[in-house]
């Protein structure tokens, strides 16, 4: 996963960057919130871990302004902070932030904690997969729909204008016959919705015979 | 193969603990070469900054000035430090000029111990 670690102090940055990286994650550095947000917009990044008070752009507006893009997958965004007072707290939430851990970081508990954000990005981008190929199914379904409502209206202007006829008074051959002549222009995947339509047809009453 | 670093023999030295920071550099000495500059060069920046922040009577630059002093002692396991630093934000927060002026004052050559202290911990000036 690639990560995007910011803070405008380069020792506790360098250290969460060499950190990460032994941990096996793609890194790239930002010394502010300004910087972060360049290669943010820039780049593809599954996490953002930013500290919360830096000159320029702090943490909470950052967290903000990824908040307000549109259109890319998910970035979880964790933020390193001493602030631990309520408000605080509900600010960052509310700017949209994922998880604080306090600093200076503990090792195993950021670990624990970045794990547990790609448990949820890893559940966001398969439920997005499965938006997608739900918005594909719709989409084909629409179309169907479209045909259906077309081959059935044509099917309903063929057997109208058969009705009408007074030699098909009483005769329900005929329908059986039309309905073979509409088949050869319907799409396969309607025989069935045809032929359990025309099953469900009345038997003809004896008076009309 | 990398040295032993004067740290891992004596990782207590001048209230500062660099187990956390051995750990992560793994003896890797240019990298921990590179830390103790930024650790330098950021603490005595903030450190500046919090003085003329509390000479000037701005509360509000000083919090923020503290606050990264706090984070940067904290990460190198500086506990005098990391305390006068969480009391200076405090002050500043509070608008407390009256303590954060000697706060300030009691800042600086701690700074400049812990920055002493990290060069023999990491064995530059043994």
């Amino acid at each position: 996963m690639r990560v995007l670690i910011v803070d405008d102090d380069g020792m506790p940055r360098k250290m969460l960057a060499r950190t990460l990286e032994q941990w096996g994650y793609e890194v790239v550095s930002a010394a502010d919130g300004a910087q972060a947000w360049e290669l943010f917009q820039n780049g593809s990044f599954g996490m953002i871990i930013s500290d919360w008070m830096m000159p320029n752009l702090d943490g909470v507006q950052l967290c903000q302004r990824v908040r307000e893009v549109q259109g890319r997958p998910y970035t979880y965004v964790i933020l390193l902070t001493s602030r631990s007072d309520r408000e605080s707290l509900v600010e960052a939430l509310a700017a949209g932030a994922d998880d604080f851990v306090a600093k200076p970081f503990d090792d195993q508990e950021l670990h624990a904690r970045i794990r547990s954000g790609e448990r949820i990005l890893e559940l966001s981008h398969e439920l997005a997969r499965q938006m997608e190929q739900m918005a594909k199914a719709n989409r084909c379904i629409k179309q169907i729909n479209t045909q259906m409502t077309r081959d059935m209206q044509g099917l309903m202007r063929s057997l109208d204008a058969w009705i009408r006829q007074p030699s098909a008074k009483g005769k329900r051959e005929p329908v059986v016959d039309l309905r073979d002549e509409v088949k050869q222009e319907l799409r396969g995947e309607l025989m069935t919705l045809i032929d359990q339509w025309i099953s469900t047809l009345a038997p003809a009453p004896e008076n009309s015979k | 193969m990398n040295q032993p670093l004067a740290g891992d023999r004596n990782p207590q030295t001048r209230g500062v603990s660099l187990a956390r920071v051995l750990a992560v550099t793994q003896g890797d000495r240019p990298f921990v070469n590179e830390m103790e500059g930024e650790f330098a060069k950021d603490a005595v920046a903030a450190m500046k900054g919090l003085e003329t922040a509390a000479s000037r009577g701005d509360t509000a630059s000083a919090r923020k000035y503290a606050h990264s002093l706090k984070g940067l002692a904290a990460t190198a396991d500086a506990v005098t430090l990391t305390d006068l630093a969480t009391r200076a934000e405090l002050a500043a927060q509070a608008g407390d000029l009256t303590s954060l002026t000697p706060l300030s004052a009691a800042i600086a050559p701690e700074v400049e111990a812990v920055a002493q202290g990290l060069r023999e911990i990491w064995g530059e000036t043994a």
